[in-house]
């Protein structure tokens, strides 16, 4: 099976995923009631000067991107972090992490991108950089280092299937493990501005007599949510105003 | 202004003073790579087809002028050089083979620079690295083709970052660009970060 050519997109084509799909659509429908496990989430900020946002001005979230395999924050926290910064209640203007490296090609590639803030404000000073931040209206571009690990597991389920039917027997449990730092950087004035941190961790477990039960720890969403949260606060500076 | 969201874009560089034909070969426009992994299936990874897009958005930024032309050798009087790149080799690897949560993909890349009068200016190899975390795909969607076209999708942007940083430090551009009175290079990192060997490499 060959998808259309996208002009943009380099095509490929590969073994069908639809055997998987339905496998997978069919445990998750066997599985559709997906309980929470416990989650602790602790939320940390430094802050070095004051900040605000004004008309127009927008915030960029960027993940550590890095060639070494592992080095890289999840694509999905960062987009995460970027969707609860721009949702709920006194949202600011987020300009996601594909955009902003569209905007600002090639700097902010992986190989190419700096590896810490430090190195942001040689870069951020060229006149090129600057113009076009501010045509985009970049006012903090905020920069997420870390990941989620599992860090321990235990357990052992047993599933049979027989002719009278099918059943499974054991208790699994797992833990999960965020530790995320995010800084800001005041991309008018050049300089940081402060560091928000996140740790969380959970267990998940799943007992099983005759159906499974996962509880799950949701720990990179309560991680996302606490760090967006209060990224929002800091940018905006809510005990200032 | 509304941000700019093609997915191989112009680069933000400040464009050298030179007007370059580009001739993209037939092969290179029908680049397809083909492979069958043991115990997994087939892979058409096809990059030919983004080959017009992405060196025409790499000249708008990089060079004062540009055009495509149809051969190596024609020349014609507003052309400074003419650019021909070749791709030598795409490798590409899935998590099952490394073990890892990353689909990678290697893509190695010839360039040659050709005076008007046909002598050859400058020529030199690039390679071009792309990767795409498997973490980053839903449970239900369609991981190994996603996984392959972004891990390609990334390796042809690396491929321009790395062309835009790298031409006017190719020792033999460096000197015909100063015949142009182009003074230096715009400031570009030292270095770039080097790529893991691709599996054929490590082995």
């Amino acid at each position: 099976m060959h998808r259309p050519i996208d002009v943009f997109r380099p095509f490929v084509s590969g073994p069908t995923g639809r055997t998987k799909t339905l496998v997978t659509a069919a445990l998750l429908g066997g599985f559709a009631l997906l309980l929470g496990g416990c989650v602790t989430a602790t939320v940390q900020e430094v802050r070095e000067a004051s900040t605000g946002m004004g008309t127009g001005d927008s915030v960029a979230v960027l993940g550590r991107a890095g060639t070494v395999r592992g080095a890289e924050t999840e694509e999905d926290f960062v987009t995460c972090i970027g969707r609860n910064m721009g949702g709920g209640s006194s949202p600011v203007a987020v300009i996601n992490q594909q955009d902003f490296q569209d905007a600002m090609f090639p700097w902010f590639e992986p190989r190419i991108a700096p590896i810490a803030t430090t190195d942001l404000p040689e870069l951020l000073s060229q006149p090129l950089m600057a113009k076009r931040l501010e045509e985009i209206g970049l006012r903090y571009l905020i920069w997420v280092d870390g990941s989620t690990q599992r860090t321990e597991e235990s357990g052992s389920m047993s599933c049979t299937i027989t002719p009278g039917g099918a059943g499974c027997f054991g208790f699994l449990t797992w833990e999960h493990d965020s530790a995320y730092e995010a800084s800001v950087w005041d991309v008018r004035n050049g300089r940081p501005v402060g560091k928000v941190s996140s740790d969380a961790n959970g267990t998940s477990f799943m007992p099983a007599v005759v159906v499974p039960i996962p509880f799950i720890a949701r720990v990179r969403a309560h991680a996302c949510s606490s760090m967006a949260n209060q990224l929002k606060s800091f940018v905006v500076d809510d005990e200032a105003s | 202004m509304a941000v700019p969201s093609t997915r191989l874009p112009i680069p933000v560089v400040n464009p050298l003073p030179v007007s370059v034909g580009i001739h993209l070969s037939d092969e290179l426009r029908s680049y397809v790579h083909e492979e069958a992994i043991r115990n997994t299936g087939s892979y058409k990874i096809n990059v030919g087809a983004a080959q017009d897009l992405m060196f025409d958005n790499l000249a708008t930024g990089l060079f004062s002028a540009h055009r495509f032309v149809a051969t190596s050798t024609d020349h014609a009087a507003d052309l400074d050089a003419i650019l021909v790149p070749t791709i030598n080799e795409l490798q590409f690897s899935i998590p099952k083979q490394t073990k890892s949560d990353f689909f990678e993909v290697w893509l190695k890349y010839n360039f040659q620079l050709f005076a008007p009068d046909g002598t050859t200016i400058a020529e030199w190899p690039m390679q071009a690295y792309g990767r795409a975390n498997s973490r980053n795909y839903g449970f239900l969607e369609d991981t190994d083709n996603g996984g392959l076209q972004e891990a390609s999708r990334v390796a042809l942007r690396d491929a321009m970052a790395l062309f835009a940083f790298k031409f006017q430090r190719v020792p033999e551009v460096q000197q015909w660009l100063n015949t142009h009175n182009y003074p230096r290079p715009t400031a570009a990192p030292e270095s770039v970060t080097s790529p893991p060997p691709s599996q054929q490499e490590a082995n």
